[in-house]
């Protein structure tokens, strides 16, 4: 019995604490603040320890420990964010509109963006983004996952993940925007309408 | 031919589409409608962003300790102890022996054993002014001199929650109804541009208890707030730390994610059995 308790713990070290790195990010991107990540993971460790001897030998570790914290983190803080969460998207359809007019003779946009922009601004929009539109930011674009994987993650349609994402790169790319309008980058988004 | 929905750009920027002429015929697209050149390149760049300028982070390496610290520990307690006993039960040629020494020893450790549990005194630790001890004892003092009033009056434990909530305190907070005791009101400070959630009950005589309360991410970090790293693992093992000094009682236990500090002017004991068991 003790043995089986130390190879328990052997195993998870094993197969579970390589995936640290990961879900580390996830939970940076996903609360963003380097705090909130810490408690996450750890949380998420914590529990899934708990459930590691009921697991299937075919069970995909990676996949497990990507629900438990993503569940853990709806518990610890969506209550809590749900306020945050209500977006306008007509507005920010006019807000990238009147962006893209004003870069009409500018194809130069990609440069300018790469230029001005840093990780500090991307993971802080990200951040800002409402959770069901950051998640598929970082699953897609920073986790590499595929449609099919974060429709079955999130369990939503495919169609309903392209969909987000479409708007959640929207709303990035107004965010950004401004941001780089605020910091005199460019001239002032609302000079240009 | 069917219509193209400009969110179907999206999928040719992720790479999703497998259906050759469906591609096709969005490039082609692309190519003759501004709004889907536009699409296309606010898409890609965004990704692009993403993709290039997100920095990979490596976990802190204490995470890690502390997550191999918890399995390690849950490891131990779950491991059965009779097992080594039983072991040597088995042995017929030592079993009678063996069981004697054992059980005088067992008898011998219980007879000797102090009343209460050893613990250490942990406030001899706790110093500086980012100290959640030392800046509870404080706050409570403060309190008592009156030159700390609350900022929010209310009886009602979601009207402080929502005040926390409102004022910019960023984790979950908890505001137990406890019998006995009524709320009073509550405070947010703020400390290196993070927000953070105290209270106040008042007892039947008039005696106060304040309760201070920090997610324990924070003092994992130790940036704005701290305690010492042994009463963090007291905490984490389920324990509850109590000190009593100058007539008041200071505690430091755990409430769900939070770490809480309760300094009082009330009973110690009494205080210790409310507060130790929330």
């Amino acid at each position: 019995m003790m043995t089986e308790q130390k190879n328990i713990g052997e195993q998870f070290e094993q197969k579970a604490i390589p995936h640290i790195d990961l879900l580390y990010n996830f939970a940076l991107r996903m609360t963003g603040n380097k705090n909130k990540a810490y408690s996450l993971v750890k949380e998420t460790y914590s529990q899934a320890f708990g459930f590691w001897k009921y697991l299937e030998e075919d069970t995909n570790h990676k996949e497990w420990l990507f629900r438990i914290i993503r569940n853990t983190f709806s518990k610890k803080y969506k209550a809590k964010l749900k306020h945050l969460e209500l977006v306008d998207f007509e507005e920010v359809e006019r807000e990238f509109q009147s962006i893209l007019s004003s870069f009409q003779n500018t194809p130069a946009f990609e440069q300018f963006f790469s230029k001005s922009i840093t990780d500090r601004e991307i993971s802080k929009t990200i951040s800002s983004l409402p959770e069901d539109f950051r998640i598929v930011i970082i699953l897609c674009d920073i986790q590499s996952y595929t449609y099919d994987e974060i429709a079955d993650f999130v369990d939503v349609p495919v169609g309903t993940v392209r969909s987000r994402l479409h708007r959640a790169r929207k709303m990035m790319f107004v965010k950004l925007y401004k941001y780089a309008s605020d910091k005199g980058y460019v001239a002032n988004v609302k000079e240009m309408k | 031919m069917m219509e193209i929905k400009r969110d179907m750009v999206v999928a040719l920027v992720d790479n999703e589409l497998t259906d050759a002429t469906l591609k096709q015929e969005i490039f082609s697209k692309i190519e003759s409608d501004r709004d889907f050149t536009l699409e296309y390149k606010v898409q890609s760049l965004v990704k692009k962003l993403v993709k290039e300028k997100v920095v990979f982070q490596k976990t802190p390496a204490k995470l890690r300790e502390k997550i191999l610290k918890i399995i390690d520990s849950k490891t131990k307690i779950i491991s059965p102890k009779v097992t080594f006993i039983s072991d040597l039960f088995e042995k017929p040629s030592f079993s009678f022996a063996t069981a004697f020494v054992v059980i005088l020893a067992i008898v011998l450790i219980i007879l000797n054993r102090p009343g209460t549990v050893e613990k250490k005194d942990f406030a001899i630790e706790q110093l500086g002014k980012d100290n959640m001890f030392v800046q509870a004892k404080n706050n409570f003092n403060s309190i008592l001199e009156g030159k700390l009033t609350p900022q929010f009056t209310s009886t009602s434990p979601e009207e402080i929650k929502k005040f926390f909530d409102n004022s910019g305190v960023k984790y979950s907070t908890m505001v137990p109804s406890i019998a006995e005791w009524n709320l009073l009101g509550a405070v947010v400070s703020e400390d290196k541009n993070e927000k953070f959630a105290h209270h106040v009950y008042v007892g039947k005589k008039g005696e106060l208890v304040y309760l201070f309360q920090v997610d324990e991410s924070y003092l994992y970090s130790h940036d704005i707030i701290s305690l010492s790293d042994d009463l963090i693992k007291y905490l984490d093992e389920g324990n509850c730390y109590s000190s009593i000094s100058n007539g008041s009682v200071t505690l430091i236990t755990k409430l769900n994610n939070n770490i809480c500090a309760v300094v009082s002017n009330g009973n110690p004991k009494e205080i210790e059995s409310t507060f130790c068991s929330l």
